[in-house]
């Protein structure tokens, strides 16, 4: 740019090295792999079909995975419309009949690339075996979709 | 409306204390400090009576405005104006007819408590008319509640205004802050105009999409439509007021400047850009990312978002165009100079954001077991921002590195200076910011154990931001080592330190050391000859070498300069 002899080469190498982000964030984006799918004999699997079912709003499919028996009306509490959100598994513990798997959640939302705002926070599922299937005991206010599973 | 006067209020009162003490520190002429502030108490309370009758006679008129009312009972609030009137309105009179005295002295019109009276006084006038009118005019076309107060006040501050305007522009015209009045007005002007054009504009667009796709249950913008109209005509007439009637024709000055660059340039040009990178992402967002709802209510922001990028637009437009006023060579002047380096300044800041948003977008692929994926909505804001960003740094950045390379003088411009020394400042903090929150993070994960996807969803905003940083950085750092390099040497002088002068009596020394600040050492010759005893001569003779130590030799022949090695 100094000159038309001599090129610019740090501008070329900071062009560069953003042009070589952005390609890989589509690449990454385009052809990663699907999420994986764990088996929903474990814990991790009975909160992660139980998540999808209440984000594809299925809550029959939702509440067959809780561990309260009795019948409870559904409650559309927390439910957010059009804001983005992500689960992250975290931890998993299994003490005997109990286990606690730990989620972080993420919500995200916004008009404009400037004005994009994230929310994270830690929380967790409880478990109970019973009958040789894990059920959820207690979970995030997030999911919660019934009046009995808080 | 009332918190917003109170703040007026504080801060001219924080204006004057600040000038106050500031002009007793200046410790060299004590009287004239204490004559400062004796004048600073007495605008001071000018100010304040001023105010205090102004918002007593409003009040009272307003209380003759014929209402619709089924009762009445305000007898607090009609003692309240009586007391401010007959006290605030007889005080400023006899204050003022001891200050219009005064005032004819120019050492008087010099004084910053004058200077800063004027300045208040238009400012709080003019706001707290244009406030009043704009809603009493809204009562009468009938788009407001009966608003008989706020109307009074409106025409009343309105006059008190054109008495103050005609202090500032008349024959006590203020000589500190003198074109004060006239700038505050056009940006009160400028802001008020852009804001509600934006609405009023708004309304409209929004109108006609909720006509064109029936998206409305039911509708209010009529209302809203007629008031912000009301504000953008009375907006417009000030902003016409100031800036093209006065503003225009002022000699440039830092304030104006100021007003061209902060509020016509980087208002116009942060809304323009913004609004544009909102409706970019909102349309690749729905073709390619992962809307929520449907078209209709994704789609409808868009009436506010075209608003805002004309108006926008409009703006940047128009006071690129007062810059560039100046000529061919009007980019080359420091405001011109400043033009470029502020925008190449907001197109950087706008691309780094779009890296850090795109090295998030990779990292927030992680190990996701559930949920309504946000990372390629994450990756469309980053390439938005980059897109946006990037042709406004080019379009800048291209012209002013043209420009020092083919004249380096350039390269010392303070513009240049401020523009590298407020990156590295600004990238530095970003940098240890992120720096912090990221060892936080990291920190926290492994004192709680959490799995790896959990980490990497922790830490990939800051690790986000350190390599927008040190992307911006790393070019910035060459850049700013080439100007060091290609800065034009500083002509190398040796200073004069030491005169040893061999003459006769009648050495002219005082010129000597006067003119040369060097040590002048005098030895006496031993034999009869008279050297000449010109100064001129004598500096003539050292002007043609360059030494630390010059033996200076007066005699018949005239004046020979030897210079000496250390």
């Amino acid at each position: 740019m100094d000159t038309p002899n001599k090129p610019d080469r740090p501008l070329f190498v900071a062009g560069l090295t953003v042009l070589v982000l952005v390609l890989v964030a589509v690449a990454v984006i385009v052809f990663r792999p699907e999420p994986t799918v764990f088996d929903p004999s474990t814990p991790e699997g009975v909160v992660q079909t139980y998540v999808r079912a209440v984000l594809d709003k299925d809550d029959e499919a939702a509440m067959a995975l809780l561990a309260d028996e009795t019948e409870c009306e559904p409650i559309r509490f927390g439910r957010s419309g059009d804001d983005s959100i992500r689960v992250t598994l975290g931890k998993v513990e299994i003490d005997g009949d109990r286990a606690t798997v730990d989620v972080r959640i993420t919500t995200s939302g916004g008009g404009s690339p400037f004005d994009r705002w994230e929310y994270s926070e830690t929380d967790s599922f409880t478990l109970t075996r019973q009958g040789g299937e894990w059920l959820i005991k207690t979970l995030p206010w997030r999911f919660v979709i019934c009046e009995k599973g808080i | 409306m009332a918190i917003f006067g109170l703040l007026i209020n504080l801060l001219i009162l924080a204006a004057l204390i600040g000038g106050g003490i500031a002009l007793a520190k200046r410790g060299q002429n004590k009287d004239a400090g204490a004559g400062s502030i004796r004048r600073l108490v007495v605008y001071a309370f000018a100010y304040g009576l001023l105010v205090v009758a102004a918002v007593g006679v409003a009040r009272l008129i307003g209380f003759l405005i014929p209402v619709e009312e089924v009762a009445r009972n305000d007898s607090s609030e009609v003692a309240r104006a009586l007391a401010f009137t007959i006290v605030g309105g007889p005080g400023f009179y006899v204050l003022w007819r001891y200050l219009s005295k005064r005032l004819e002295d120019p050492a008087e019109q010099q004084s910053v408590g004058w200077g800063i009276f004027v300045l208040a006084s238009t400012t709080t006038f003019l706001i707290g008319g244009l406030t009043g009118l704009a809603t009493g005019i809204g009562w009468l076309i009938r788009v407001e509640s009966p608003r008989p107060a706020e109307l009074a006040l409106g025409i009343v501050w309105m006059g008190i205004w054109w008495w103050t305007w005609r202090l500032a522009t008349g024959k006590y015209r203020p000589k500190v802050l003198a074109e004060g009045s006239i700038i505050v007005g056009s940006g009160i002007g400028l802001v008020t105009t852009a804001v509600a054009a934006g609405v009023t504009i708004n309304a409209l667009l929004s109108e006609a999409y909720d006509a064109l796709f029936s998206a409305s249950v039911g509708s209010m913008t009529s209302d809203a439509f007629a008031r912000a109209l009301v504000w953008t005509i009375l907006g417009s007439l000030i902003w016409w007021w100031h800036w093209w009637q006065h503003g225009l024709t002022t000699g440039d000055s830092v304030a104006k400047s100021a007003y061209t660059l902060i509020l016509g340039v980087l208002g116009g040009s942060v809304a323009a850009l913004g609004a544009t990178a909102g409706g970019l992402f909102l349309t690749l967002q729905w073709f390619l990312g992962d809307p929520g709802g449907t078209a209709l209510t994704h789609f409808g922001e868009l009436p506010g978002v075209l608003s805002t990028v004309g108006i926008g637009w409009l703006v940047w437009a128009y006071h690129r165009s007062v810059v560039a006023a100046g000529g061919p060579d009007a980019f080359d002047t420091p405001t011109g100079t400043a033009y470029r380096y502020l925008l190449s300044g907001l197109g950087l800041v706008a691309a780094a954001t779009g890296v850090g948003i795109v090295v998030n977008a990779i990292l927030s692929t992680t190990v996701t077991i559930a949920g309504r994926d946000s990372s390629i909505d994450t990756l469309l804001g980053g390439i938005t921002a980059l897109i946006v960003g990037l042709p406004v740094w080019w379009k800048t950045w291209t012209p002013i590195q043209a420009a020092a390379a083919a004249n380096p003088e350039r390269l010392r411009h303070a513009a240049r200076r401020i523009y590298l020394t407020v990156l590295a400042g600004v990238g530095g903090l970003v940098a240890v910011i992120s720096l912090i929150v990221l060892t936080f993070e990291l920190f926290q994960a492994a004192l709680d154990g959490d799995s790896a996807s959990v980490v990497i969803d922790r830490i990939r905003g800051p690790v986000g931001w350190i390599v927008a940083t040190a992307v911006v950085a790393g070019y910035h750092i060459s850049v700013w080592r080439r100007d060091r390099a290609g800065l034009p040497e500083e002509e190398e002088s040796v200073e004069l330190r030491q005169i040893i002068l061999v003459t006769g009596e009648g050495a002219p020394l005082a010129e000597l050391r006067a003119a040369t600040h060097a040590v002048v050492t005098v030895w006496p010759r031993a034999d009869e000859t008279q050297g000449s005893g010109d100064a001129g001569e004598m500096l003539a003779a050292l002007a043609e070498v360059s030494a630390e130590r010059v033996l200076l030799i007066s005699d018949r022949d005239g004046v020979k300069a030897i210079p000496l090695k250390h």
